[in-house]
Order: structure tokens, then sequence, then C-alpha cells
């Protein structure tokens, strides 16, 4: 009894004889313990809304964190007035429901349209500045109609519609503005107005057709506070209920941001509350279907009651945040953890059958037997568990680490109390009633000899028909698809937007400023970098409040153009004019020359502020909001829904490259659907980064637990084809992955190598049918109880549990599949056909070589946590399967490569310890003059350089990056641009053509050219000192430009990678 | 002109004038119009019909001295006019004002009274009414003699509208308590007045009455 094993064998007899010596004490703590931990876990702080699972880190997550913390446009509700049956008094209704909505006090502001005065005051501002706010385009035109002809045209429609009934309106509007300047100035306020073919109407905001007007209401607090949200809109539906009893047929349409938080909040509540239980149930069931014994049921739900109640105390003392949704996962918790007790039951249950003596001691031998399987699955688990931790979501990170610590707890729980309730099972349980273990001992009839190769078939033709939907799987970007929202709200927001266009596909470019002359030239900055987009097609178009709103700058030239324009001989020239027009169409001359006289006159300029009040824009709701301390106002943006989602988002980091780096604190982009897109990116990036390291941390321990790669790979088997169906069911019937599917990837990793490592470790493997009795219809059992528990996610009514129950399901339901039909058969003839025969070789794991695994696994956490990836290198060229070609060829292609250009660019920046993606511009006007502009995706300059005559200048760089950087990217790329205009002595070699050639300071340069029409595809250059640079052109246009390139650089430590956007 | 006085507060008189049509459902107006403004030497003089149902149908049809037609109808305006060769919708700011205008007519002959009284300062005179432009050129009838009527002289009480508009008269005839006359000043000064001198009640309407078909 020397080696640590024995020691610890002797340490577990003692405990479990001890406590089961005293098993009413051990019931009372227990009971005890789990009563205060739960009473505890009240402490925890139950988050429910649905930003959690956006990444936090993510500048369009930030954006809509600063804007909620202004008044405005960004939160708010928007309700549609109509009446069902005919045309009710909508000024009234909406009257009386803006003093309803105002009583209760839950709203910051209401709009529920414009007074006279408003509407008056912003006619005047619009007159007064008039021929200030007229864009060179609308000049143009108000020139032109100096004329005979156009003066005379206008003049005598207005005099031959005096009869109608706004001819007194007509003849007095044409006193006053001649010139019909208020009707060119209108397409400027059309412009600014968000909600297409509404207008102002008798103060009312409608719709196109009059019947519907809008309101605009701002809590006072955000969306993400669901408690008050659900009280504030009780309120206002009781507001609405009582304007109703006095309006009968008027109806509300009410959407925003609140709603849907509160409806998915309320969803995810009804829904983990029938998860947790029926989960609950059905993994009991299970168990009790199996062995026939309450008491089964009981012991084997002793270790998920005890540690996951521990660990919602614990989080309650520490005070945590929590997901709501964490408790939906209790199906899985439970079902995956009582597989603990059950495979020690069937440990003993097995003992027993095999005749070996059953004594007080035959827990401990059962658990000593199952604490390596049992930790490897439970270090598997975490595992995937954990690696949620490295998620950007915060609700994903809190959810995988409770789970995780969960995990750990019901673990401990295991090995410490169970086999104590086991000795007690044992010693007054016989197994009288225990039911058959099916399979081994049994002689097989024809029906079961064939029953399992035609199951196997037909996994494996499951298994390939996943595998092709797995191969195509993409991600999804529907909202939908993730929204909890009633039919109802959704019906609400359909019509809503049919009547009012569809604010879902809109982006809200929020600028934000305490100078509001300063917030005046921002939004000229951002209309003018709109106006790019929209005419590049990045987005499908825009309504900025800019025209009507120019700076201080642009209304001191305007004003200086129009006293020029007006000189005394181009007065008397538009007098005569007007004059010859009003007698022509039987009017007074004289009538029109204080009109005359006003339109030529100085212009008074107000302000900033008093101008941005006074403004027609300031009549739209939230679009321009004047406080004290600040001024917002907002420019709506329409994306471009003709374009792939990356694509359709991709404005955002350009538009944040180009505007000038002092800007950017002061503006927000504010999207749900670009918010959405992000997240998504962001989602699969990681999924793609975490997947080998995560793969990797459950493949080591179980090598070190298997000692035999061929056998841990085998047993990986379970993991592998987890993994495949559950990607193939996502593309089959799950509608691709999303936001979320770190989730189901990770726990699916996490929890179906398990069922691998059983059947790779089961012994009865290793023997001659019949001589040890088989695990496998505890696993079974292990495996029912995990996908009954995890897969009742599948009845959730929110559309998020139910994808992930399904996902769950196909994962965890392959995995085990796998190990039965795949693992286990193969482990089989892997023993059968081993020359060292290793029957009854135990895998009795040593504590040393535990302590080693979690060791091991700690590291890989540090390593993973604190270096993320190292510096891949590119793959191998692969040159294309076609002959080499011609030396005219390869001349033509180099005397077509571009020299010159101005582009957009797409780069990925990886190097030792960081990954950028980053967007940017590159203007070369020459291989040694070129610059090179680089940001952040969403906006954060990372740097801006400049190469002129091969001097390297760095003018911008952010804070905490190597001024190294730029200057290394610089310097390889200028030997990127710099190629040969022609190439003499071009050798071919297979399918290249390769052209090498040496310069003064000895740079080796290995030019690869293939394809039929030559073009460059590799360039290596050997630098004394330097070392190796690679440089790879990709995916060439038809005019001999490559849309790509990258520079892999071991010297300096990084790869490039640079895509051209601007296609 | 003789002015009377009268027991009642004249918002009361008038909302009771008008109340002598709540239980009509349609009403077709003969009309005269004059328009005196600063841009004519001259008043302009017009003719036509107007036609209003409830709840919110109107056609404001000019005969003379040139024929259009304005409809109001399901929340839209129409309008053709001689020289158009089919119906078309108003563009948005003039229907806005014209939808204004007919909605006002419509709520005086119709009994859509509102809050007068909240609305503008009232005053009322028995007087004889001006008289029509009975040489208009074009007119297709004889000249109708002056008649003693219920005139309400209606002030905006609010400063906005006052700088737009700056009374309103409403004349009523004293044996039927139908509306026969509005004029209306605006703050230029420019005067629009309106005589009612055929007036059916209930009359018969085409079922195209309200429709943008047929000619102007």
């Amino acid at each position: 009894m020397n080696s640590p094993a024995d020691f610890l064998a002797k340490c577990m007899n003692w405990w479990y004889r001890r406590l089961a010596t005293r098993r009413g004490l051990l019931t009372l703590v227990v009971a005890v313990l789990a009563i205060a931990l739960y009473l505890t876990s009240t402490g925890i702080r139950w988050q429910d809304n649905l930003l959690l699972f956006f990444p936090d880190s993510s500048p369009v997550v930030r954006d809509l964190n600063a804007a909620q913390q202004q008044p405005g446009l960004v939160d708010d509700l928007r309700v549609d007035v109509h009446f069902t049956q005919g045309q009710g008094d909508l000024a009234a209704a909406v009257a009386e429901l803006k003093t309803a909505f105002e009583q209760t006090g839950q709203f910051a502001w209401v709009f529920g349209g414009v007074t006279s005065e408003q509407m008056l005051n912003a006619q005047e501002n619009l007159q007064k500045l008039g021929p200030l706010l007229l864009d060179q385009n609308q000049i143009a035109e108000f020139k032109a109609r100096i004329s005979t002809s156009w003066l005379d045209q206008h003049f005598a429609a207005v005099a031959s519609q005096l009869g109608d009934p706004d001819g007194q309106i007509l003849a007095e509007q044409l006193q006053h503005d001649p010139l019909d300047m208020e009707g060119l100035l209108s397409s400027g306020l059309g412009g600014a107005n968000e909600f297409g073919g509404a207008h102002l109407e008798n103060g009312l905001l409608v719709s196109a057709d009059s019947r519907h007007a809008m309101m605009v209401l701002a809590p006072r607090f955000a969306p993400d506070d669901t408690s008050a949200s659900e009280k504030m809109l009780q309120q206002l539906y009781a507001a609405v209920a009582a304007v109703q009893k006095q309006y009968p047929g008027l109806q509300l349409w009410v959407v925003g941001p609140y709603r849907n938080y509160v409806q998915n909040a309320q969803q995810v509540i009804r829904d983990v509350s029938m998860i947790s239980i029926l989960g609950t149930l059905l993994v009991a069931a299970a168990i009790w279907i199996y062995f026939r014994r309450v008491s089964t049921v009981l012991i084997c739900m002793i270790p998920p009651a005890l540690g996951f109640g521990a660990a919602l105390g614990i989080a309650g003392i520490l005070g945590c945040k929590l997901p709501l949704i964490v408790l939906a996962f209790g199906g899985l918790i439970c079902g995956a953890t009582t597989d603990y007790g059950i495979q020690l039951i069937a440990a003993i249950n097995r003992r027993n059958r095999d005749g070996a003596m059953l004594s007080p001691d035959a827990p401990a031998a059962a658990a000593r037997e199952l604490f390596g399987p049992i930790s490897m699955s439970v270090c598997t688990s975490v595992t995937g568990y954990a690696a949620l931790a490295l998620s950007d979501a915060p609700g994903l990170r809190q959810l995988g680490l409770f789970i995780a610590g969960a995990t750990v707890c019901i673990w401990i729980a295991t090995f410490i109390v169970l086999p104590a309730y086991l000795g007690v099972w044992v010693i007054h349980r016989c197994f009288d009633n225990a039911p058959p273990v099916t399979g081994e001992s049994s002689k097989p009839g024809f029906s079961r000899r064939w029953a399992m190769p035609t199951f196997s078939t037909g996994f494996i033709i499951l298994t390939a028909f996943l595998i092709w939907h797995a191969a195509h799987v993409q991600y999804s970007y529907d909202a939908e698809a993730l929204d909890g929202s009633s039919q109802e709200l959704k019906q609400e927001q359909s019509q809503f937007f049919q009547v009012w266009g569809d604010l879902r596909h809109q982006a809200l470019v929020v600028v934000n400023d305490t100078l509001p002359e300063q917030a005046l030239t921002d939004v000229s900055f951002v209309s003018e970098i709109l106006e790019h987009f929209a005419r590049d097609h990045l987005i499908a178009g825009f309504q900025s409040p800019a025209d009507l709103l120019p700076d201080d700058a642009v209304l001191q030239e305007r004003e200086g153009a129009w006293e020029q324009f007006w000189t005394p001989d181009e007065q008397f020239h538009f007098a005569t004019l007007i004059a010859h027009a009003a007698e022509s169409a039987g009017l007074r001359p004289a009538a029109f020359e204080d009109g005359i006289s006003r339109l030529s006159g100085p212009i008074s300029i107000e302000p900033a502020r008093q101008r941005i009040t006074d403004s027609p824009a300031a009549l739209i709701p939230g679009l321009v909001t004047v406080t004290p301390r600040n001024v917002q106002i907002v420019t709506v943006v329409n994306l471009n829904e003709n374009l792939p989602p990356a694509q359709r988002v991709a404005w955002i980091p350009s538009w944040r490259t180009i505007m000038p780096s002092w800007i950017l604190p002061r503006v927000q982009i504010i999207s749900g659907e670009v918010m959405l897109i992000d997240a998504t990116d962001r989602n699969a990036d990681e999924a793609r980064k975490l997947f080998p390291w995560v793969a990797l941390l459950i493949l080591i321990p179980m090598w070190l637990y298997f000692r035999r790669p061929v056998l841990t790979l085998i047993a990986a088997l379970s993991l592998a084809v987890g993994f495949v169906c559950l990607l193939g069911t996502a593309e089959w019937i799950g509608g691709g992955l999303n936001l979320l599917s770190l989730v189901p990837l990770l726990f699916t990793m996490g929890v179906a190598v398990d069922y691998g490592i059983y059947s790779a470790s089961d012994p009865a493997q290793r023997v001659t049918k019949g001589q040890i009795r088989s695990r496998s219809p505890a696993t079974f059992l292990c495996a029912m109880t995990t996908i009954l528990g995890t897969g009742v996610m599948i009845l959730a009514g929110h559309p998020m549990l139910h994808w992930i129950g399904l996902m769950l399901i196909a994962g965890i339901g392959g995995g085990y599949l796998a190990s039965l039909l795949l693992v286990g058969p193969l482990v089989r003839w892997l023993f059968t056909r081993s020359s060292d025969s290793l029957i009854g070789h135990e895998l009795a794991v040593t504590s040393s070589r535990i302590f080693i695994i979690i060791i091991l696994i700690c590291l890989a956490v540090m390593i993973l946590l604190l270096n993320g990836c190292s510096t891949p290198a590119p793959p191998a060229y692969q040159p294309p399967d076609l002959p080499a070609p011609t030396a005219d060829a390869v001349n033509r292609s180099l005397a077509e490569f571009p020299r010159a250009f101005d582009r957009q660019i797409f780069a990925d920046l990886k190097v030792s310890d960081h990954e950028w993606s980053m967007v940017g511009r590159l203007n070369v006007t020459s291989p040694e003059s070129f610059r090179l502009t680089c940001a952040t995706e969403l906006g954060t300059l990372i740097f801006d350089a400049s190469v002129v005559g091969n001097q390297i200048q760095v003018t911008k760089i952010a804070s905490g990056v190597d001024e190294s950087l730029p200057q290394n990217i610089c310097r390889d790329l200028m030997f990127a641009l710099d190629i040969p205009r022609n190439a003499v002595g071009v050798t071919t070699l297979g399918h290249t053509a390769e052209f090498h050639v040496t310069d003064q300071s000895g740079d080796q340069y290995t030019y690869i050219f293939a394809g039929f029409d030559g073009r460059l595809q590799f360039c290596i250059i050997q630098r004394p000192g330097e070392g190796r640079l690679e440089i790879r052109y990709e995916d060439y246009d038809n005019t001999g430009s490559p849309r790509g390139l990258s520079l892999w650089d071991p010297h300096n430590g990084f790869l490039w990678t640079l895509n051209f956007t601007d296609d | 002109m003789q002015a009377q006085a009268s027991a009642s507060p004249p918002s009361e008189l008038l909302v009771k004038n008008l109340s002598s049509m709540q239980n009509v459902e349609s009403v077709r107006l003969t009309f005269v119009s004059e328009k005196k403004l600063q841009v004519l030497d001259k008043p302009f003089i017009s003719g036509g019909v107007i036609i209003i149902a409830r709840p919110d149908q109107v056609r404001f049809q000019t005969d003379w001295p040139y024929r259009s037609c304005y409809i109001l109808h399901a929340g839209k305006v129409f309008s053709r006019n001689q020289t158009d060769a089919q119906w078309r919708s108003a563009d948005l700011d003039r229907a806005q004002a014209i939808q204004t205008i007919l909605d006002q007519f419509a709520s005086w002959a119709l009994d859509k009274t509102g809050d007068i009284a909240g609305d503008y300062t009232v005053t009322m005179a028995r007087s004889q009414l001006e008289s029509q432009p009975a040489s208009a050129a074009g007119r297709p009838t004889a000249a109708v003699q002056p008649a003693i009527v219920d005139l309400f002289t209606l002030i905006p009480r609010d400063p906005v509208v006052a700088k737009a508009v700056t009374q309103i008269e409403l004349g009523f005839s004293l044996q039927t308590h139908q509306l026969i006359f509005i004029a209306i000043v605006s703050a230029d000064g420019d005067q629009s007045s309106f005589w009612f001198d055929q007036i059916d009640v209930n009359p018969h309407l085409t079922a195209t009455c309200f429709e943008p078909a047929g000619p102007a």
C-alpha cells in the first residue's frame, strides 16, 4: 500500500464507510447545505436581455450603449395611430393619447405632432435662410428661373388658378416668392424625412394616405431594463384602453425595442421554467425505467442537485450576473451529470452479476474503477463549457463559466458523497430485482445478428448525408430566427413597416456634440461621405438634415456668393422680367415689389443653436434633439439589402477609415441589423479560432489517459461525428449557424466525446465477448438522460432555445451513436488484432496522471488566454493544373500589372501575439510612392503611413501599436508592388514559369507565374539580413489586377493578407 | 347694415345656426366667388358648385370663367381642369392646403363645428349682406337681391393662425338658418368671398360624384 493509488483507495474506503455509518447525519448536513446554498442563490442578478449575447468589445454595441445615454431617436417606441373603420378624428385621438401617455410619467418626452407655432417658425426660418440653403444644383435651377419664359409661364399658371379653392393662397405665395424658392427647398426637407412618404399635416405626422398618424415615445430608461419596460408597457396599454373607449375603432401599432426585449424575456422565463422541470422529470423517468427503483433515481440526482445548488449558491454569494437562460441548461446539467451516478450503480450492478463479493467496499471499488473515465468526462465537458469564457459576449462567458463551475461542483459531490449513499443502498438493497443486462451474455439470434450491421449502415449513410450538409453550412443573419417575440407583435411590426417604411433595414448615424456649430460641421462630413457610399451602392440611400442645416462656414460662403450675384443690374433685370410676367398674366406689377427686394436683399444669419431649433428638420421626431448641454442630429441610412450581409455593413468600416479621427468619438452608428451581422461574424471568427484549441485541450488529456494515440483518435471519433452531425443538422433543418453557435458547438465538443471515452475505456471491448460485462447499456442510459435533459429545449417557444436544443440533440446524439457503432467496434477490432494483447490491461488512472492532466489543461488555457494564436504561415502554394505559361504570356501579364491605383482594402494581419482584421485604403502612385491607411473593422485608426521615394513615414498610429509594424508592412509592400515590367530568361517547370533576378543590394527574387495568361502568382524574396519574404498575388480580374495579395514575413513575424474590396 | 343685439353669446348662436344642418347627410351649394387680391387691379369673380357629403367627401367645381374641379375623397385630393387630359392627384403641399380648405367648408356647411368658442372670438350682427358681383363676365344666372342675414365674425385666438387669417365672416339665412355667405380675410388684406344662392339639402347624387372620373 505504498503507491498513491493505493493510498487514495484506502482513503476512499475509510471515508465512504464512515459516511455510510452516519448516513442520518450526512443526510441532515446535505439537506441543510442544499437549503443554505439555494437561499444564498437569491443574490444572483439574473439578466434577461438579449444584448448579453452580443460582443461587448464590438464598437457597434459600444455605440449603442453610448447613444442610449443621450435623448433622441435611438431607443424609442413608435406608435401608429389609426382607425379600423372609416375615418375618425385622428388629431383629437392623438392629442388625447399624448396627454394620457404623459400622465403615466414613464416617458421623457412624447411626440404627438408639432404646434402651429413650430410649423410657422420653421417655415419662416426656411424662407429667411432660403437662398443660403440651396445647394449648387438648386442655385443653378434658381438662376435659370430668372428668365422671361419661366416667369411668364409661372405667373400665367397661377393666374389661371385663382378660382380654385386655394387660389388666394397661390396668389399670396406668388407675391412673396415669385421664383418659388420654397418649392425648391421642399426637396431638401423631403430628404431629411426618415419615414418615406410621411408628411406633416395640420401638425400631425401622417402617412402618405393621411390615414395613419405617428407618435414617438421616449421612455426614461434603456430597453434592457426589462422589468421597468414591462411596467411601462402595462401603463401604456392601460392609457390606450382608456382612450379607445372615447374613440371606437381606434387602433394602435406599437413598435420598438422595449416590446421585443420584454416579450423575449417573458418567453425565456416561461421556457426555462418548463424546460428545467420537464428535463429533470424526463431524466428521472429514464433512470427509473432502466433501474426500476426510486432510490436509484434519488441517488443519481444527488450530485446534480448538490453541485448545481452549490454553483448557484456560490454565484449568489459572489453576487454574480447570470443570463436567465442558464436555467434552461439545468436539464443539460442534470442529464449529463446523472451519468456519474448511473455509471457507478451500473459498475456495482456488473460486479454483482459477475459474482464478485458484494461488500460495503463495493461502492468505493466502483468509484475507483470509474474515477478515471468520469474525471476524463468532466475534464472534456468543462473544457468545452469553459471555452465559452473566451467569447466576446458577456452572456456566453457567464453561461460557459457557470456551467463549467457547476459541473466541477457536481464532480466533487459525486466522489465525496455519492458512494456513501451507494454504500447504504448496497447494504440495504439486494439486486434481486435488478434488470438483466442486455447483450453480451445472450447468444445473438438472426434478427440481432443483422440489426447491428443494418443500423451501422444506416448511421454511416446518415453521417455521410450530414457531412455533405456540414460542408455547405453557412452563418445566418436572420434576426427573426432569434427573436422570441409573439406573432402578434411581429404582425404589428410588419403592418407598421408597410405604412412607414421598414426601420429594420436602416442604420442611424448619430452625431452628438456640446457645440451646435461643431455638430453641424460633423453632420456635413457624415453626409458628404455617405453620398460617396450611395454612389458606390454600398448603401441604398440616406436621409440627412445636412442640406437644411449647413454650418457657419458654408453659410458665410453662400451668403457672399448670393450678395455678389445680386448686382444692381441683376436686380433691375429681375424686376423688369417680373413686371412683364405680371402684366402678361393680368396681374398688378407693383404688388411684387416687396417680394423682389426681400429676395435680393441681405440675409441675417441666426446663431447655430437657434437655426437648429427652428429648422424644419427639428419638426421630425428625434431627428434633431437640442438640450442645453447637447445637440444630437441623426442621419438615417438605408442599408443596401441587395448586397450579401457582410458587404451590407462594409460601409461602416470604410466610413470610419475615411472619417477624420477627431470626429469619431462624437459619432455613433446604431443599427440592429448591423449589430447582428457584426456579432454573427465575430461569433464565426471565435468559433474558427477556438475550435482547434478546444479540440487540442480535449485530445491531450485523452491521449495522456489512453496512452495510445490510435485509441485516443478512435475515442475522439465521437467528438468528430457529433460535431459533423451538429453542423449538418444546422444546415439541413436548423437554418444555418448563428451568433449563438458557440454554445452548442462547444457543449457538443465537451459532452459528445464522453461516450467515446466510456466506450474506448470499457474493459469489455478488450476481452472475448461475455468475459466482462460491458458498460454500453449504462452508457446508453447516460446518453439518453443527457439527450432528454438537453433535448427538451427543443420544446421551447423561444426560437433561440429551440435551436440550441435541436443542435445539442444532433451533436450529442451523433456523438453517442458514433461511440456505439464506430468507437466500440473499432476498439474491439484494435485489441483483437493487437500483437501485444492488452487483455486485462487496466486503465486505472493514478492521481499523479490526473494531476498532470489538470496542470496541462491549466497551462493550455493560460497559453490560449495570454498568447492567442501563434503566427500562422500561409498554406503552401499549389499551382493550377494547367500547362506552364509561355514567356510571351508572362510578359503581357507583367505589362498589364497595375502600377498606380487608389483602392479600398480589407486586410487580415496576424502577428505573433495578435490578429487584426482591418480596413483601409491603399493609394499607389508608384511602387516607391504610396499611402496606406488602416483602421480596425469598426473604425479605430491603426496607422496611417506614407512612402515617398523609399522613405517611410508613419503619420498616425494608434497607442499601443509598435511603429515598426506599419514600417515593416510598407517596406514589404514596396517589394510586392515593384515587379519587373518584363522578364527575360523565363524558365518553365511543370505547371509554372519562373523568373529569377538578383538586385544590387543582393536581394534574390523568384517570381512564379501560372495559368494560360501567365499571371504572377508568387514571389519569394531572399533578403540578406532580413530573411525570406513571400508574396502571394491572387484572384486576378479581367484587367490584369490582382484582387488580393498576401505578405508573409517570418523574420518580422507577420502575415498580412489583403483584398481589394471596391470591385 | 343694421346691427341687432342678442341675449345669447354669439358663439352659441353660431353653433345653433350650424346645428340646423346636423341631420343633413349631404348638401349642394351653387356659389359665386369674389377674390379681392393685392396682385389684382380688379376683383376676380368665379362661380360653380360645391357638393359636400358626410363624412369627408367634397366636390368643388368651378364652372366659370373656366372649368375646374377638385374632389376630396378618401383622404386624397384629385383635380382636373378644362385643359387637363385626365384626373390627377394634387401634389403634396397643395393637396394639404386644398384639403384643409375643403374640410373647413364641409365643417361650416354640415355642422362639424369643433371648438368654435375656443378657437375664435365670435361677434354677431344682423345686417344686410354685401351684394353679389352681378355683372361678372360669363355668369349664367341673374344677380340675387341682397338679403338680411345673421353675420358672424370669427377672429382667430391662436396668434399663429392670426398671422395667416385675420378674420372669417359667416352669414346665415334668417329663414332657413342655412349658411349662405363666407368671407375670408388674410393677414395681407386679401379677401375671398363666397355667396351660396341655391342650396339643395340631401340632393340626389350620382355614384361617381366624388370619384375622379368624367370631365372636370
